[in-house]
């Protein structure tokens, strides 16, 4: 009896849509994006904002294997930019998305610590044991190019902690916890780190893929604004690639 | 057809019925989602085998060092007299409250490269307390210690203060007194109190991956195991999380007489 009570008071609550046009005019538009973009998302947002001012856009930023693994859970949003284009492959088969396109690329760099307290001179120090070295785990896609490269290379560093997002790592390497830390030349490119460049031969470049999510028509507006000459040119200006 | 006896419990029996319903709807869902048929291999997977050692290693290191500084600092906050005792209880209880990831960073600003003491401890004796296991302790002891220490205070306060009299009036010294007479009166509260700080110190999350870092077999303790795994294979993810259910549900089963210290 308890639960018939209960469950028809929570009807109602079921009832309500969550995000939906709260007056009618504004339209709520979520975008998921990868770490990697935090600095540069405000920018082209603002920049849809002003074509769309019946729009209100929130942006949230994780690694791109927590944004995959939050859209299989159901997660409501209207666009995602991932970094990478590994994490696609666990997207539930069943979730209506829109078409993908590659917006941008990024490569990697060796952020250092201020002041460089390692010591590192060049790409062959990271195998050192005395330095604390920190990259993304395998699973974010900045982790996988970073694994790539050292592969590439046949360098063994020893790593002394793998960050959920490329984010964390940075601010592990900013704080001085760390004397060297494996991001994106996107990531460095406000702040005043000393960093070592990525040897040409081993260099990877990550593709960041772009789709809307249920048909969003937001969403696919501001997946193909990305895709513009305007957009680009930002992206370029934040260190980023061209596809 | 509820009886005249039962007809007026109902406003109390919904907020609990639903309050129940809250707690238990997602450890069962837990349960239902488990693929028992691949438990044993998500289990010995080497994710999984590094994180419950290494979990079983600090959370111990964790309960012995909590348990040797807790005890007698519950003693002093139950039995001092000092003015400033009740604000050193106020101010031991704030881990408790603390957001871990909050902690994280306190213990960063404490014992990181660029800390207070971590800074002395790197340029003196070479000594860097992040990435490394002994992160993992300090980060499980700094959220655990305040459960454990007003457990036993509690119980402690409960003594009656005329048993230190009658075993000094018998000739036995403060420390006699201590542990022959208080610690075997306080023990099933000591117990208590232990098992909860241990419980907290195996779900710590947010202070050890700010503080200690992720990194398998060294930092990377269960609840971030299942983090790194939720991402990498998530029926390993779930298979973990269903043993940390089993071994809280053991815990706290086993103290169900006891909650009370």
């Amino acid at each position: 009896m308890s639960t018939v009570v209960a469950v028809t008071a929570a009807a109602p609550l079921g009832g309500c849509s969550f995000p939906g046009p709260l007056d009618g005019t504004a339209e709520r538009v979520t975008v998921l994006a990868a770490a990697s973009l935090t600095d540069v998302m405000p920018q082209l947002v603002a920049g849809e904002r002003k074509r769309h001012p019946d729009r209100t856009y929130e942006v949230s930023y994780a690694g791109s294997s927590q944004i995959v693994q939050q859209l299989n859970s159901g997660a409501q949003v209207d666009a995602v930019v991932l970094a990478g284009e590994e994490p696609l492959q666990a997207l539930d088969d069943g979730l209506d998305l829109g078409e993908t396109v590659i917006v941008a690329t990024n490569t990697l760099v060796v952020a250092l610590a201020q002041g460089n307290p390692g010591e590192i001179a060049q790409w062959s120090d990271l195998g050192r044991d005395d330095i604390s070295l920190v990259v993304c785990a395998e699973q974010v896609p900045c982790g996988q190019a970073a694994q790539r490269v050292f592969a590439a290379d046949g360098l063994r560093p020893t790593v002394a902690s793998y960050e959920p997002d490329v984010r964390a790592t940075l601010s592990k390497v900013a704080s001085g916890e760390a004397d060297a830390g494996v991001v994106y030349v996107t990531d460095v490119t406000d702040t005043d780190l000393p960093t070592l460049p990525v040897p040409r031969d081993v260099a990877v470049t990550t593709r960041y893929p772009a789709f809307s999510v249920e048909g969003s028509m937001a969403g696919e507006d501001f997946v193909s604004q990305l895709g513009s000459a305007e957009s680009r040119a930002v992206l370029r200006e934040a260190g980023f690639g061209s596809p | 057809m509820p009886s005249r006896r039962t007809a007026g419990h109902w406003p109390i029996l919904v907020p609990a019925g639903l309050a129940i319903g809250i707690l238990l709807l997602p450890l069962l869902a837990l349960l239902l989602r488990v693929d028992w048929a691949g438990l044993p291999a998500d289990i010995t997977t080497p994710l999984a085998r590094q994180a419950l050692a290494l979990s079983a290693l600090t959370t111990s290191v964790t309960l012995l060092v909590v348990v040797l500084l807790g005890t007698p600092l519950a003693w002093m906050l139950a039995r001092g007299a000092h003015p400033a005792l009740p604000w050193l209880r106020a101010l031991v209880t704030v881990p408790l409250v603390l957001p871990p990831v909050v902690g994280g960073v306190a213990l960063l600003a404490a014992w990181g490269r660029g800390g207070i003491v971590g800074a002395v401890l790197d340029e003196t004796l070479g000594i860097t307390i992040p990435f490394t296991t002994v992160a993992v302790i300090v980060a499980e002891t700094f959220v655990a210690l305040p459960f454990y220490v007003i457990s036993v205070e509690g119980s402690m306060r409960g003594l009656d203060r005329r048993l230190d009299g009658i075993a000094a009036t018998l000739g036995a010294s403060p420390l006699r007194t201590f542990t022959q007479v208080v610690i075997p009166l306080v023990a099933p509260g000591m117990a208590a109190g232990a098992a909860l700080a241990w419980a907290r110190a195996l779900g710590e999350f947010g202070a050890t991956i700010t503080f200690a870092g992720n990194f398998p077999g060294r930092t990377q303790t269960v609840p971030l195991g299942v983090f790194t795994a939720l991402e990498q294979d998530p029926d390993a993810a779930v298979a973990l999380s269903v043993v940390m259910l089993g071994v809280c549900v053991v815990v706290l089963g086993a103290l169900r007489s006891r909650w009370r210290p």
